[in-house]
């Protein structure tokens, strides 16, 4: 089910009037979980017996390593549950990549190799693999509760796009839900992500694939400017739907971790990575990099780490060499900035920051064209001087859908300058009718000046 | 939390409903009015339309493409991206009502039945209103369509507001086109005037515009031009399919891509099938006839008009004469 379909309201309000007229624990995490099942379900069963039975396997083997002391029978069932996981997305995620690499020629694949992708599987694996390596290295205790596991792996706020939750922050809040006895925090926090995913992401969608599907015929100056277009789209659209998740999930005493801290703001490309995919990039800086040695163990082998995560993290987006590219050009990029950090300080904070949104934007390039062979195509065209005529740089039906879309940036890039627990705090001191009045107008622009074209969000798809 | 109370939130939704109500009455009743589908609707309930016996139904190739001056007792109905399913719609709607012509005039073209149509009237970009008013849920629901089309009839009708800001930015200013009398809408642009690397781009873009990330052939199109046959067939109505003229650059990318191939075999696929009229290439090398890659401009659709006109007095006098494509 999608958060910007129609039939996600209903399914919320149902499943919130519910919640609110059971008063057991056990009973709101029953339904909790039951309405987790129907949220992945509804999309495809069949899919839902796949994660449920690789969260099962991961449920024994974490109880496994709980229960024994044995490096040899932890290790084994650590590497069992990693191959179960591992396994799965790979066949399902990677065996049409990797066959047509190696064995097979574009559209000549096998037929028993799977066509659809489960929804999520991304992220549910890589949340279900962080908790038995939470267990394996004794930092929290097994869950003895399958309801409590299966809820933690899931919950349905966060289970098809993250974020990423670490077993420790969101499995002790699981088990204690409980309705929020203030809705204003989460409604904001909804209305943010709706804002974000249909007033922005997906009007600037328009653009961007306009230019990018029919890359003969766009010029250098739109696509240059569907890239950048793109920047906020795919910021948008996820950061759109994190608010989304944290919304929900706050309705029923749940707090979800921040995904995205004003990205576009970074100082440098690390702190751009601290900012963008926080639960991604956590993952990967505690269960990849640190364990390969992180920054310690010289130079060089610092650079292999970061070359290293970034493929595997560029990987994980798709299985396409485009996304291994903007892996490569963001690994280069901090490995760059590593070795030349003292230059970067001396250039002094303001050109670091320019450089820093230059080479994401960049990077951009490589995650949404569609294959290497159009990238080089494309690449071509925006370096090609005789193609820099700016006459025409809109590919929207009218200049007031160009009006629509850089107000919307602009709104967005203001609106960050605010802390949202503040704006949530403001906005509950105002009076009723200033509030009500508010509320309402916020809606109708919405309504009004939104993008109401089913557009999925981007990061499904991983 | 004493201040966002039970009555608060009624108030909350009274001045939302307030809102909304204002927002549906000034787009239905004033930003919408003047679009082209609404005026064909508002032709279509007017009485001088029972004497028309020659329909032209379809979308903006016919729409654009014949000049019903040149063809007596003809009513050019087409309206922009209507594609046999919507048609049929129409049709069977202008049938119900007791109207009824002696010749229907169909486009049959390469992107005939691509889902593109469908994909359009799912993503809002059709007259919602009108064409909400036609697929009520039941229909939807006996013609077993996905749930996507229910979902797209509750936005259309209780939100056709949504998403149309773009109206209020274009309130006041003239609609690109003009309906003349007999429900034509012609171009005046000319093809020839923006050069030929514009032409070729343009013809690109078009091309996508109607295939990409669609499927070119649509079971649901393909139903929909039975279902209009059958209905004629009962009814006694003359189906003639016209394939309009496209530009050189357009024809092309349609032979290359296979388009063509497929049309062929649509018409073959047809159980029944009726007159075809090939004019594809009837302005080969001559993009003056043009609006744009696939639309004819006003002299473009006065020749087009006149050489129907010719073929079907022909086919009146030689009822029996049915060649395959003419």
């Amino acid at each position: 089910m999608l958060f910007n379909s129609l039939e996600f309201p209903v399914f919320l309000a149902i499943v919130l009037l519910l919640f609110w007229l059971l008063k057991g624990t056990k009973q709101k995490q029953l339904l909790l979980l039951g309405a987790s099942l129907f949220f992945y379900g509804y999309w495809k069963w069949t899919y839902l017996l796949l994660l449920l039975a690789t969260a099962s396997v991961d449920y024994l083997a974490a109880i496994g390593i709980g229960q024994t002391q044995k490096k040899q029978n932890r290790l084994a069932l650590l590497s069992l549950s990693i191959l179960a996981n591992l396994g799965v997305l790979g066949f399902f995620k990677y065996s049409h990549f990797l066959g047509s690499a190696f064995f097979f020629s574009p559209g000549e694949a096998p037929s028993w190799l799977p066509i659809l992708l489960p929804v999520g599987i991304s992220f549910y694996t890589f949340q279900a693999m962080s908790y038995v390596i939470d267990v394996y290295r004794n930092r929290m205790s097994a869950e003895k509760s399958w309801t409590d596991y299966m809820l933690f792996i899931t919950f349905f706020p966060q289970l098809v796009a993250g974020p990423i939750e670490r077993a420790p922050h969101l499995l002790s809040q699981l088990k204690k839900p409980e309705l929020t006895k203030n809705f204003v925090p989460g409604a904001l926090l909804l209305l943010s992500g709706f804002f974000k995913k249909i007033l922005i992401a997906d009007r600037l969608a328009v653009y961007v694939d306009a230019a990018y599907n029919q890359s003969e015929t766009c010029t250098a100056p739109q696509l240059l400017l569907a890239t950048v277009f793109f920047g906020f789209q795919i910021y948008c659209d996820f950061s759109g739907y994190s608010d989304i998740a944290r919304g929900c999930a706050s309705f029923f005493g749940i707090n979800l971790m921040q995904n995205f801290r004003s990205p576009y703001s970074a100082k440098d490309l690390g702190d751009f990575w601290r900012r963008w995919h926080i639960s991604l990039s956590g993952w990967f800086r505690d269960y990849l990099y640190q364990p390969l040695g992180g920054g310690h163990k010289g130079n060089l082998q610092m650079a292999f780490n970061i070359m290293l995560v970034f493929s595997v993290s560029g990987l994980w987006h798709g299985a396409n060499w485009t996304f291994l590219a903007w892996g490569i050009w963001h690994g280069a990029g901090l490995v760059f900035q590593r070795f030349f950090r003292k230059s970067f300080q001396a250039a002094g904070p303001a050109l670091s920051k320019i450089s820093t949104l230059i080479w994401v934007f960049m990077g951009w390039f490589f995650f949404r064209v569609n294959n290497l062979e159009e990238a080089e195509v494309l690449g071509r065209k925006l370096i090609s001087l005789p193609d820099w005529t700016l006459n025409s740089f809109n590919l929207f039906h009218s200049s007031s859908e160009m009006a629509v879309a850089l107000s919307g940036i602009t709104l967005l890039m203001l609106s960050e300058k605010f802390n949202s627990d503040e704006i949530a705090v403001r906005f509950q001191n105002l009076s009723f009718k200033k509030a009500a009045i508010i509320f309402t107008s916020a809606i109708m622009v919405f309504l009004w000046f939104g993008h109401f074209k089913g557009g999925d969000f981007i990061y499904f798809q991983f | 939390m004493k201040k966002y109370s039970y009555k608060n939130w009624v108030w909350i939704l009274m001045l939302f409903l307030l809102a909304h109500a204002l927002s549906w009455i000034l787009y239905v009743n004033i930003l919408s009015a003047d679009g082209l589908q609404r005026q064909k609707m508002v032709l279509l309930e007017m009485p001088i339309n029972k004497s028309a016996k020659i329909w032209i139904m379809g979308d903006s190739h016919p729409m654009l493409g014949i000049n019903p001056d040149f063809i007596p007792s003809s009513f050019n109905l087409a309206s922009t991206s209507e594609y046999y399913f919507l048609t049929e719609l129409k049709l069977k709607q202008l049938l119900s009502s007791g109207q009824k012509p002696e010749i229907l005039i169909l486009p049959f073209d390469p992107h005939s039945f691509s889902a593109q149509g469908n994909a359009l009237l799912l993503g809002h970009e059709l007259d919602d209103y009108f064409w909400s008013g036609i697929l009520s849920p039941e229909k939807i629901w006996t013609k077993n369509l996905p749930a996507s089309y229910q979902r797209w009839w509750i936005g259309a009708t209780f939100f056709p507001y949504a998403g149309q800001f773009f109206s209020l930015a274009a309130w006041k200013k003239t609609s690109p086109f003009k309906l003349e009398e007999n429900g034509f809408a012609p171009a005046d642009e000319n093809l020839h005037a923006i050069g030929k690397q514009s032409m070729n781009f343009l013809a690109q873009a078009r091309f996508k515009t109607h295939f990409a990330g669609h499927n070119p052939y649509d079971s649901l199109q393909f139903s929909a031009l039975e279902s209009i046959l059958f209905e004629c067939s009962k009814n006694g109505i003359q189906v003639v399919l016209v394939s309009y003229p496209l530009s050189d650059d357009y024809r092309n990318l349609a032979e290359i891509s296979g388009m063509e191939d497929q049309l062929q075999l649509a018409f073959h696929k047809i159980k029944n099938p009726p007159i075809w009229l090939d004019y594809a290439s009837l302005f080969k090398g001559k993009p003056e006839y043009f609006s744009d890659a696939d639309h004819l401009n006003r002299n473009g659709a006065e020749i087009l008009s006149r050489k129907i006109k010719t073929t079907l007095d022909s086919l009146r006098k030689t009822p029996d004469a049915r060649p395959q494509a003419i």
